[in-house]
C-alpha cells in the first residue's frame, strides 16, 4: 500500500539520506527549457557570477553588453566589472536594487547620493566595484553611468531566460527616496551618515512584492521574457541586524526562498532553480563549501550546474568561449563585496 | 684570428627578412657567425624548447626551402635574437578601437570604458604574452626578444588584408597615444620580468604604428590574389635595417662601411 508521500522523491530517507548529494533526482524539475542558443540574462549576489562563467564557458548564448568581445584575462576583466553578469552592474544583491535598476534605466527614477567619495576619487555608488580606483571627477561617474543604463536595457530587450540569484534581505538605503546600495557605505567608498543612511531588512512579503515589480518591469521592456529565480547558498558575511549572523543568514535565506517560492507558484513564466538547496543539503556534508564555511567549492559549483545542464539535457561540454581566455587560479575569484568587508577586519 | 661571436635569429616567418639579408649581414658584419632558424607561425609558437633545443612541431604543416633542420640547439649561440614576438597586437588594436575613453573628450558613439580599465586590460594581455615567453624561454641573458613588425602603413586603405581595427586605431584622435601607452606597457612588462626586448626601430615605421611600405616583401598588391596580399612580412631592407639596431644597441658592434665590407669579403683587409 502507497503513502501520501510517494513517489520516491518526497521522502527524506530515499530522497536525500541514502543518496550522494551530486545525485539528488527530482530536486529540479525544470518549468521551461533553456537551450544553448536561449540568450540569458545574469544578474544578483556573487554566487550569480558562476552561473554566468560556467555558462559562458560552455559557449551558452550569455548575453554580455558591456564586455569586450576579445580574448582577454579574465581576472583583468572582472577587475573592472566585465564578464561578471550581463552588463556590468556588479552585485545586484536585493530583488529591490534590481527594480531600481530598471526602473532608472527606463529613465523613472533617480537614485539618491549615486556618486560617494574616497581619497579624492569619485565613485558610482549602485557599482562601487567597477572602478577600483574611482574616476577623477562626479561627470565621469554620471556619464559612465549614464552609458552603462543603455547597455542594460539592451540587455535586457535582448532576453529570453533572466536568471536572477538572490542574495541578502540585508541593505543600506538612503532615507530620502528608499534607494538600495550593494555596500553599506563607508566599506567601499562614501561616509556612513546615519542622518542620511539607514540599515534595512526586507520582509518576505517586500521580497515577494519587489519579485512581482520586478517580473512586470522585465515584461514591459522584453514581453514574454522566462524568469529563473536561485538563492545564494552563501551566508552573511557579517549581519547589521543585530542578531547573530548565524541568525541572520537563516533569516535572510529563509525570507529569500519562500518569497521565491510563492513568485514561481504565481506565474508560469517564472521558475525556481534550487542551487541553495543542492549546496546546503545535509547530505553534502558541508563539503560544498570552502573551508571557509562560506563560500561555495569548485565542487559545489560543479555539482549546481551539472543539475541545471542535465534538466535541461545539455550536459556535454559544447565549446570554449573566447572569454575564457587566462583561465589562472585568479581568475576563480569572485567579485564580492562581501569578501572586502572581511577583508576590512584582517 | 679573434673567434667569431656566434649569433641565432629564430623565429616565426619574420625570420625571412632576416634571412634575406644574410649576405649583406655576413659581409658587414664579419666578427659575428649569423644562423638563422624559422618556421611557419603556428609551428613556431607551438615548437618545444626544452634543454637548450628549439624544435618544430612533430605535425608541422610546411617547412620553408631554407629550412634543412627541425630543431636547433641553442646552447651553442652566444646571442639569441627571437624574432616575431606579436605581444597581442591584433587584441590591442580590437580592444582600442572598441571604445571611447571616458575621460577623453571625443565621442564616437562607442561604448565607455575609462582611461584606468583600458589600460589595466592592456597590461593584462601584455602580461599574459610575456608569462608566455618566460614559461617558454625561461630567462636567459644571451636571449633578446623582437617585435613582430607592425603591419604595413598600405594596410591601412581599403583592399584585401587591409588592417581594419589598425585603422580605426590611427583614425582615432588619440590612437597614437593608446599605441604609445601599448609599447610603453610592453616595455614595462618585459623589463619587470627580466627579459631583453628589440623594439621595431623607429626609422622603419610611417607611423607609429605602420610600417614603411617600401620594406614590403610584396612591392605591390597589383595583380596579387586578394587571399595572397601580404602587408605583415618585410623584405630584406628591413631585415638589414633592424639587425644592424640590433647589434649596435645590444652587441655594440656598427656594420663595416660598404668598400671595407667587400675588401673584407675579398681578403683585401
Amino acid at each position: 500500500m502507497g503513502t501520501p508521500f510517494s513517489p520516491a522523491t518526497h521522502e527524506w530517507q530515499s530522497a536525500v539520506a541514502e543518496l550522494v548529494p551530486t545525485a539528488l533526482e527530482g530536486l529540479y524539475v525544470r518549468k521551461f527549457p533553456i537551450t544553448p542558443d536561449t540568450a540569458i540574462m545574469t544578474a544578483g549576489s556573487c554566487f550569480a557570477q558562476h552561473v554566468h562563467r560556467h555558462l559562458q564557458d560552455r559557449a551558452w548564448n550569455v548575453i554580455d553588453t558591456e564586455t569586450p568581445s576579445i580574448a582577454l584575462p579574465r581576472a583583468a576583466l572582472n577587475r573592472y566589472g566585465y564578464g561578471l553578469f550581463s552588463a556590468r552592474y556588479g552585485n545586484i544583491y536585493t530583488a529591490r536594487q534590481m527594480v531600481q535598476l530598471l526602473e532608472e534605466a527606463l529613465g523613472r527614477r533617480t537614485p539618491s547620493e549615486p556618486i560617494w567619495q574616497r581619497d579624492g576619487r569619485f565613485f558610482d555608488a549602485l557599482r562601487p566595484n567597477v572602478e577600483p580606483e574611482g574616476l577623477g571627477r562626479p561627470r565621469l561617474v554620471r556619464e559612465a553611468r549614464a552609458d552603462h543604463l543603455k547597455h542594460v536595457l539592451r540587455a535586457v530587450r535582448s532576453t529570453d531566460v533572466f536568471v536572477f540569484t538572490l542574495g541578502l534581505t540585508e541593505a543600506w538605503v538612503h532615507r530620502d527616496d528608499g534607494t538600495v546600495y550593494p555596500s553599506a557605505p563607508g566599506i567601499l567608498a562614501g561616509e556612513h551618515d546615519p542622518e542620511k543612511y539607514v540599515f534595512y531588512n526586507f520582509t518576505m512579503a517586500e521580497v515577494q512584492q519587489d519579485l512581482d515589480d520586478l517580473r512586470t518591469t522585465l515584461h514591459e521592456i522584453k514581453p514574454g521574457m522566462k524568469i529563473l529565480l536561485t538563492v545564494s547558498p552563501v551566508p552573511l558575511t557579517a549581519t547589521g541586524s543585530g542578531t547573530h549572523v548565524l541568525s541572520a543568514t537563516t533569516y535572510s535565506k529563509s525570507v529569500l526562498r519562500a518569497a521565491a517560492a510563492e513568485v514561481a507558484d504565481m506565474y508560469k513564466d517564472v521558475d525556481y532553480f534550487p542551487s541553495y538547496e543542492l549546496i546546503t543539503a545535509p547530505s553534502a556534508k558541508g563539503t560544498f563549501y570552502d573551508a571557509n564555511l562560506r563560500t561555495v567549492s569548485m565542487s559545489g559549483v560543479a555539482a549546481v550546474m551539472d543539475m541545471f545542464l542535465s534538466a535541461h539535457e545539455a550536459s556535454d561540454l559544447r565549446g570554449t568561449s573566447l572569454r575564457s581566455g587566462g583561465d589562472d587560479e585568479d581568475a576563480r575569484e569572485l567579485v564580492c563585496e562581501e569578501a572586502l568587508i572581511e577583508a576590512g577586519r584582517a | 684570428m679573434m673567434k667569431k661571436q656566434r649569433i641565432l635569429i629564430l623565429g616565426s616567418s619574420h625570420t625571412g627578412a632576416f634571412q634575406a639579408a644574410r649576405h649583406r649581414i655576413a659581409q658587414a658584419f664579419p666578427s659575428l657567425d649569423v644562423h638563422y632558424f624559422g618556421l611557419p607561425g603556428s609551428a613556431y609558437f607551438h615548437a618545444t624548447f626544452e634543454n637548450g633545443i628549439f624544435r618544430a612541431p612533430e605535425k608541422r604543416q610546411r617547412q620553408f626551402d631554407w629550412m634543412d633542420s627541425r630543431e636547433i640547439d641553442v646552447r651553442q649561440f652566444d646571442r639569441a635574437l627571437f624574432v616575431g614576438q606579436r605581444f597581442a597586437f591584433g587584441s590591442a588594436m580590437r580592444l582600442i578601437m572598441s571604445y571611447d575613453i571616458l575621460e577623453e573628450v571625443t565621442r564616437s558613439k562607442r561604448p565607455l570604458m575609462s582611461e584606468a580599465a583600458m589600460s589595466g586590460l592592456l597590461e593584462a594581455l601584455i602580461a599574459q604574452q610575456v608569462e608566455g615567453l618566460i614559461t617558454k624561454f625561461g630567462r636567459d641573458p644571451r636571449f633578446s626578444f623582437l617585435a613582430a613588425p607592425y603591419p604595413l602603413d598600405r594596410s591601412t586603405l581599403k583592399g584585401p588584408a587591409q588592417e581594419k581595427a589598425l585603422k580605426a586605431v590611427l583614425r582615432k584622435e588619440t590612437g597614437v597615444t593608446w599605441g604609445l601607452k601599448y609599447e610603453e606597457i610592453i616595455a614595462a612588462e618585459m623589463a619587470a620580468a627580466r627579459l631583453d626586448l628589440v623594439p621595431q626601430p623607429l626609422e622603419t615605421r610611417e607611423t607609429f604604428l605602420t610600417t614603411q611600405d617600401h620594406f614590403s616583401r610584396q612591392p605591390s598588391s597589383a595583380g596579387v590574389p586578394d587571399d595572397e596580399v601580404d602587408n605583415r612580412h618585410m623584405n630584406a631592407d628591413y631585415g638589414w635595417q633592424v639587425f644592424c639596431a640590433y647589434a649596435e644597441t645590444k652587441l655594440e658592434i656598427r656594420p663595416l662601411p660598404i668598400a671595407e665590407a667587400e675588401e673584407h669579403e675579398t681578403g683585401l683587409s
